[in-house]
C-alpha cells in the first residue's frame, strides 16, 4: 500500500506543482521580489556547499581538540560557528554526546526540523511518518530498523527538535582512530551517526552520507 | 493537537525507508520552491509562527509523502 501511495504521488503530483512553483516564481520575480540568479545561488549552496560533512568537521574536532569538545558542549552555536558554519535553522544549536552507556537521537515529531548549517537538508525518511512517530515511542526498535542494535544497559536519549532549538549527535570516536588526522577522521562521520541512528566505525561506509 | 503534524507516538505508520542514498532535491520544483521560500523570508512578510500555521493549514487526511511534497511549497 505504502509503495501504491508512493507511486502516486510520483506521477500525479509531480506535474501541477511543478507549474504552479513555476508560476509563483514568475510572479514573484515580475513583482521585483525575487532575483532568478539569487535562486540558483541559493539551490547551489545547498546542493553543493552546505551538507553533513561540515558537522563531521566539527565531530572531527572535539575528537581531537578536548578545550574545542568543551565549547562545543556548553555553547554549541557559538563553537561550530568557530568553524564558519552559521546560519539558517542553525541558529540555537545543542550538541549532545553519545557515551559507551549513553546513546541520544534526535527527531522532529512536529515537522522536519532540522541543522541547516552542519547537515545540510534532512533526508526522506528524518521527514516521514514513520520515523517521527517511532522515534519517540520505540527508539530501540527504531535503531533496530537502521542495523543498529544497542546493549539493553545502554541508556538512548532522545531529542525533539521543537521551536528554534536544533540538534546534533557528538558520536563516539571509533576505538582504533588514535592515529588517525583530524580530516582522516572527519571523512569516517556520517550524516546518520549525527543524527544518531547509526555509529562511527572505521571502516568507510558504503553509501557515505 | 494530534496528527501529521504532532505525530510522536503515533501507530501504525510503517517500516521507515532507511534507505541512504538520495538527492538533495529529488525534483526541480521541490529545489525551485525551496528557494524562493527562503529568498522570499529575507522580505520579513510572516513569521515563524505565520509559517507554522500555513503548515498546519494542511490537513491530516492528505496523506503523509503528499504533505512531504507540499511543504517546501505552502510553508517554506
Amino acid at each position: 500500500m505504502r509503495a501504491a501511495q508512493h507511486d502516486h504521488s510520483h506521477q500525479a503530483v509531480p506535474s501541477d506543482l511543478t507549474l504552479r512553483v513555476k508560476a509563483l516564481e514568475s510572479l514573484l520575480v515580475e513583482k521585483g521580489l525575487v532575483d532568478p540568479a539569487a535562486l540558483d545561488a541559493l539551490i547551489d549552496t545547498y546542493e553543493h556547499k552546505v551538507g553533513p560533512r561540515n558537522g563531521a568537521r566539527v565531530v572531527a574536532r572535539a575528537w581531537v581538540d578536548p578545550a574545542y569538545k568543551a565549547r562545543l558542549l556548553t555553547d554549541a552555536t557559538a563553537a561550530i560557528g568557530e568553524l564558519g558554519y552559521t546560519g539558517t535553522q542553525g541558529e540555537h544549536m545543542i550538541v549532545v554526546a553519545n557515551g559507551p552507556k549513553v546513546h541520544n537521537l534526535v527527531v522532529c515529531t512536529l515537522c522536519s526540523c532540522y541543522p541547516w548549517p552542519v547537515l545540510g537538508l534532512p533526508p526522506v525518511w528524518y521527514k516521514s511518518a514513520p520515523y517521527r512517530s517511532r522515534a519517540v515511542i520505540d527508539p530501540r526498535g527504531v535503531l533496530r530498523e537502521f542495523g543498529l542494535e544497542l546493549p539493553e544497559d545502554v541508556e538512548i536519549r532522545v531529542w525533539d527538535s521543537t521551536s528554534e532549538v536544533r540538534y546534533l549527535v557528538l558520536p563516539e570516536r571509533p576505538a582504533g582512530s588514535e592515529k588517525l588526522s583530524e580530516e582522516e577522521l572527519a571523512a569516517l562521520v556520517t550524516r546518520n551517526a549525527m543524527i544518531g541512528v547509526a555509529k562511527v566505525t572505521l571502516l568507510q561506509p558504503g553509501a557515505h552520507s | 493537537m494530534n496528527g501529521v503534524h504532532d505525530m510522536g507516538g503515533m501507530h501504525g505508520m510503517g517500516p521507515i525507508r532507511t534507505g541512504d542514498d538520495e538527492p538533495v532535491f529529488h525534483e526541480r520544483w521541490e529545489a525551485r520552491a525551496f528557494a524562493l521560500a527562503l529568498a522570499m523570508a529575507a522580505w520579513r512578510k510572516w513569521t515563524l509562527d505565520g509559517s507554522r500555521h500555513q503548515r498546519e493549514l494542511i490537513t491530516s487526511a492528505e496523506s503523509a509523502d503528499e504533505l512531504l511534497r507540499e511543504m517546501g511549497y505552502r510553508a517554506g
